[in-house]
C-alpha cells in the first residue's frame, strides 16, 4: 500500500536522479536541495518548495503575443515579428533572472563563487557582462569567473566541467539559439553532473525553440512593467527614483515530476538589490516610499525644469 | 672547465646533388654576384663573390637561383630550435658574413648522452646531411676555437690546451675579423694566426683596434666569450629520447604522464612548483612542436600536469602531424614558485575551495586559452566602458581581487541599480525624439524595433576627461529609460545641444533587466 508506493517513488527519483520528498526531512540536505524564492505565489508551484538545486534549470524568454512595433510601416508584416527579433527585448530579462539567482544562491553561500560561460555570438546580441551593474544588482563580482567559449559545444563542455567543481554555487550558460549540439544527450550529462557534486545548472536559451530536454524545471521569463505591478499612488513622482527596483514575469511551464497548472499566468517578481532577495511586489503597496516609485505619468516631452529636487513635503524612506 | 661547444658551418641551400652546378645569385655592389654554390660548382672553380657574367663564362651550363637571405635566416632559426634536442643552449653566430651560417652548441655535460663527443659531432653532422645541408663540425673548449674548427679544421676535436697548436696554421679569416682588416693585414705580409701570434700586440692594436686581438684571446680561452641562448633556458626540464619515434597522440599523452612524474620528484626537493609548462616535442625530419600551459597558481603534482596536456591536445586533434614520429620529447616547467605541501581537506573550507577554483581555471584556460577564461576587474574610470576589464583569471583570480571591488558603492535598497547589467560591446546609434536641449528621449528605434518610453530616471551627466587621453570627445547625459512593455535602457545624448554640438546624436550603451 502506502510503503509500497513510498519506496516506488524513492526508486524513481534516484533513477531519475532526483532527491526523493523524504530525503528533505535530513536537515543538511534539506539545505542543499531546494532555493525557495521566498514568493508564495511561485514556491507553492514547484514540487519540492522552491528551485530545484543541483540540477539543470532552463530559462526561455516569454513568447511575444504583440510583435514589436516597426519603424516603417510598410515594412509591418508578420514574417518579421520573428523570435529572433523579440528576444533582443527580453535578453535582459532573462540574463537579470539569472544573475538573480545567482546572486541569492551567492549570499546563502559565503565561501563559493560562480560560472557564467557564454559565446562570442552571446556577447555580440546581448553585450558583455557589467561589473559594477553587477555590483549594484547586489551580486558580489569578485565571486564570478566569466568564461567565453568558441562555440555552443565548448560552452557546454566548459558547463560540464564547471559542474564538477564543488567550490561553485552555480553555473549559468548564457547560450544564444538553435544548436545542433543542444541534445537531451547533451542535457542529460549536465543534470547528471549538476546531481552528482549538488552545483546548479541554468541554461539561459536566448532566441531558442524549446525542445526536448533533461532539464528539471522549465522558465519563461518577460520583463514586468510599471502598470503590471501595484496600481499607481500620487501624481508628482521624483524623476531620480521613478523606476523602482528590477522586476520580471516569471511562468513556470515544465517540471520534472509535477505539474504546471499555472504556466498561462505570469506571477510577477521584484528583485531587491541590497538584501539580494526576491520581493513580492503587492507587499509593498502600503508604504510611503511606494508613492515615490508608482508615479502615473511620466515626466518627459515637459520643460526641462521638471528635473527639480523634491519639495521639503515629501518624505523619502531609505532602507 | 671551459665549456666544448661544437660547432658548424652549414651552407645555407638545399645541397642535394643536382645534374647541374647551383649556384644562388644576388644583387651586390651593382651586379648580379655569385652568393653560394653548391659541391659541384665550388669544383669547376666558381666562388662565391664572383660575378653572374663571369661565372656563367666560365661555365655556360649553370643552374642559377635567386639567393633569399630572410627565407635562410628563417630555415636557420628552425633549425636551431631543433637543435635544442641536443642542448637547451643554443645560439646563431652573429659573426656570419657569408652564405655559410655557423650554429654554437653548449654541450658541457651532454656529451655522455650521445656516447662521447666525437659521435655526438658525427650524429649531428650525419643529421644535418639527412635534412640536406652541407656541414661540418668542430669541438672545442671555446666558441672561436670550435668556430675555427668547424669552418678550417673539417670536423676536427680540439682538445684543451692544444688550441695555440691548432690555430697558429689557420688562415686569418678563422679568428672572425672583418674583411678589410684580413685584407689589410695581408698587405702587412700577416697571413696566417701564427704570424699574428708572433707579432708584438701594442703596434696591432694601435693600427687594428682591439677587436683583433679579443678574437684572438677568446679563440685561445683567454678571454671570455658567452654564448647567448636563441631561446631561454627552463628552470627544470626532463626529457626522454626513444630509439622507436612515436606517432600516435595515445604514446605521446603517456610519455608526456611519464614526464611528469619525473619532474614532479625533480620539483618536490626543492618545495617548488612551476606555473609555466612548455612540452616540446622534436620530430625525426627537423620539425619542433611545442605546446605551452599556465597555471593560477605553482603546481607540480603529475596527475595535474597531464591533465592539462591531455586539453591541449584535444584542441590540437585537427590540425596534428606527427610526421614520421617523434624521437625526443621534453618537459620544462619554468616561474617556479614555492608550494606548502598541506593537507587539502574536503571539509568545504575557503582555503580548498579556492584550491578546487583555481584547477578548475588552469582546466578551462587550457582548453579555452587564457583569455576566454576572465574575472572583471574595476578600474578607477568614470567613463563607462572603461570603469572595468576583463583580466585572465590565470593572473587576477587571487585575494585582492575582492578589495578591488570593495571600493565600490554598494547597491541601494528600492532603488532600480544605476548601472546596467549588461554593457553593449560598442555603443549602438539609435534614433531617438527628444525635447531640446536637454530632454530624456521619448521615443526611440534600436534594432528596428520601436520603443516607446513610459519612465524615465536621469540626467547623469559624464563629462569627458580633460587630461586629454584618447576617449569621448562630448559630454554624454545618461537616462535610465523604462518602456510601455517594462524593457530597461540605459542611453545616452552624446554632446550637449547648443554647446557642443548643433545635432546631438543618441546611443544605447547597456541594458538593465
Amino acid at each position: 500500500g502506502e510503503h509500497t508506493v513510498a519506496s516506488l517513488r524513492t526508486r524513481i527519483a534516484a533513477l531519475e536522479g532526483r532527491a526523493p520528498a523524504e530525503s528533505l526531512c535530513d536537515g543538511e540536505i534539506a539545505g542543499n536541495r531546494v532555493m525557495p524564492f521566498g514568493i508564495t505565489g511561485l514556491d507553492d508551484q514547484l514540487a519540492q518548495g522552491g528551485l530545484p538545486l543541483g540540477a539543470l534549470n532552463e530559462i526561455h524568454g516569454a513568447p511575444q503575443n504583440a510583435s514589436p512595433t516597426l519603424a516603417s510601416p510598410t515594412l509591418a508584416s508578420p514574417k518579421l515579428a520573428s523570435p529572433k527579433l523579440a528576444s533582443h527585448g527580453v535578453a535582459p530579462a532573462l540574463s537579470g533572472f539569472a544573475f538573480a539567482i545567482g546572486a541569492r544562491l551567492l549570499a546563502t553561500a559565503p565561501e563559493k563563487s560562480m560560472l557564467w560561460v557564454d559565446t562570442p555570438l552571446a556577447r555580440r546580441e546581448a553585450g558583455r557582462p557589467y561589473g559594477p551593474g553587477l555590483k549594484a544588482f547586489g551580486l558580489p563580482p569578485e565571486r564570478i569567473l566569466f568564461v567565453t567559449a568558441r562555440s555552443m559545444t565548448d560552452a557546454l563542455w566548459a558547463m560540464e566541467e564547471g559542474l564538477r567543481c564543488r567550490s561553485l554555487a552555480l553555473v549559468a550558460g548564457d547560450l544564444w539559439g538553435d544548436h545542433r549540439a543542444w541534445t537531451m544527450t547533451a542535457t542529460r550529462r549536465l543534470h547528471l553532473a549538476a546531481a552528482a557534486s549538488g552545483v546548479t545548472a541554468l541554461a539561459l536559451r536566448h532566441a531558442a525553440s524549446p525542445g526536448v530536454s533533461a532539464a528539471e524545471t522549465r522558465w519563461h521569463v518577460a520583463p514586468a512593467a510599471q502598470r503590471e505591478r501595484a496600481p499607481p499612488q500620487t501624481a508628482q513622482p521624483d524623476p531620480r527614483y521613478a523606476l523602482g527596483r528590477p522586476a520580471w514575469a516569471l511562468s513556470l511551464v515544465r517540471q520534472r515530476g509535477g505539474a504546471t497548472p499555472h504556466a498561462d499566468r505570469p506571477v510577477i517578481v521584484e528583485w531587491d538589490p541590497h538584501g539580494s532577495a526576491f520581493i513580492d511586489p503587492p507587499a509593498l503597496s502600503g508604504r510611503p516610499f511606494a508613492q515615490l516609485r508608482h508615479g502615473s505619468r511620466p515626466a518627459i516631452g515637459a520643460q526641462p525644469k521638471q528635473h527639480a529636487p523634491p519639495s521639503a513635503g515629501q518624505r523619502r524612506k531609505v532602507g | 672547465m671551459p665549456p666544448p661547444p661544437p660547432d658548424k658551418g652549414a651552407r645555407s641551400d638545399d645541397a642535394a646533388p643536382a645534374l647541374r652546378p647551383l649556384v644562388l645569385a644576388a644583387q651586390d655592389r651593382n651586379a648580379q654576384r655569385v652568393h653560394a654554390v653548391d659541391g659541384a660548382a665550388r669544383r669547376l672553380g666558381i666562388s662565391p663573390g664572383q660575378t653572374l657574367a663571369d661565372a656563367r663564362a666560365m661555365y655556360p651550363d649553370l643552374d642559377v637561383r635567386p639567393a633569399d637571405p630572410p627565407g635562410d635566416g628563417e630555415t636557420l632559426k628552425r633549425l636551431a630550435d631543433w637543435m635544442r634536442r641536443y642542448t637547451p643552449l643554443v645560439g646563431i653566430g652573429s659573426w656570419d658574413t657569408g652564405p655559410e651560417r655557423s650554429l654554437v652548441l653548449d654541450i658541457t655535460g651532454c656529451a655522455h648522452l650521445f656516447d662521447g663527443e666525437r659521435a655526438m659531432g658525427e650524429d649531428i653532422r650525419a643529421r644535418l646531411q639527412g635534412f640536406g645541408f652541407q656541414a661540418t663540425t668542430g669541438i672545442a673548449g671555446t666558441v672561436g676555437m670550435a668556430v675555427a674548427a668547424a669552418h678550417f679544421l673539417a670536423s676536427a676535436l680540439v682538445e684543451a690546451g692544444e688550441e695555440e697548436a691548432a690555430l697558429a696554421s689557420l688562415p686569418l679569416a678563422a679568428l672572425r675579423i672583418p674583411a678589410i682588416d684580413i685584407a689589410a693585414l695581408k698587405r702587412l705580409g700577416l697571413v696566417a694566426v701564427c704570424d699574428v701570434l708572433k707579432t708584438p700586440r701594442a703596434p696591432l692594436t694601435a693600427r687594428f683596434g682591439k677587436g683583433l686581438l679579443v678574437r684572438l684571446d677568446q679563440a685561445l680561452g683567454k678571454a671570455g666569450e658567452t654564448l647567448s641562448p636563441r631561446l631561454p633556458v627552463p628552470d627544470a626540464s626532463v626529457e626522454r629520447r626513444f630509439a622507436e619515434p612515436l606517432v600516435l597522440m595515445d604514446s605521446i599523452e603517456a610519455a608526456t604522464a611519464a614526464l611528469a612524474d619525473r619532474l614532479a620528484s625533480h620539483l618536490e626537493p626543492r618545495g617548488t612548483g612551476g606555473r609555466t609548462f612548455t612540452l616540446t616535442l622534436f620530430r625525426v625530419d627537423g620539425h619542433v612542436q611545442s605546446l605551452t600551459v599556465g597555471t593560477s597558481r605553482p603546481i607540480r603534482a603529475p596527475a595535474h600536469v597531464s591533465r592539462l596536456f591531455r586539453e591541449k591536445f584535444a584542441t590540437l586533434v585537427s590540425d596534428w602531424d606527427a610526421g614520421y614520429g617523434f624521437d625526443t620529447i621534453r618537459l620544462a616547467a619554468d616561474h617556479l614558485q614555492p608550494i606548502e605541501t598541506r593537507q587539502i581537506e574536503n571539509d568545504g573550507s575557503a582555503r580548498a575551495a579556492q584550491e578546487e577554483l583555481a584547477a578548475l581555471v588552469d582546466q578551462l584556460a587550457a582548453r579555452l586559452g587564457p583569455h576566454h577564461v576572465a574575472v572583471s576587474m574595476a578600474r578607477d574610470a568614470h567613463v563607462p566602458e572603461r570603469a572595468a576589464a576583463f583580466a585572465p583569471a590565470l593572473q587576477a583570480l587571487d585575494e585582492t581581487l575582492k578589495e578591488n571591488w570593495a571600493a565600490e558603492a554598494p547597491p541601494l535598497p528600492d532603488r532600480a541599480p544605476t548601472r546596467p547589467l549588461r554593457l553593449l560591446n560598442v555603443p549602438e546609434a539609435i534614433e531617438a525624439l527628444a525635447e531640446i536641449p536637454d530632454g530624456p528621449p521619448a521615443r526611440f528605434r534600436w534594432r528596428r524595433v520601436m520603443h516607446t518610453v513610459a519612465r524615465v530616471e536621469g540626467p547623469e551627466r559624464i563629462a569627458p576627461p580633460w587630461w586629454g587621453t584618447a576617449g569621448p570627445e562630448a559630454t554624454r547625459d545618461y537616462f535610465r529609460l523604462e518602456d510601455t512593455e517594462g524593457r530597461r535602457f540605459w542611453v545616452y545624448r552624446d554632446g550637449l545641444y547648443g554647446r557642443e554640438t548643433m545635432a546631438p546624436r543618441w546611443f544605447m550603451q547597456g541594458t538593465f533587466p
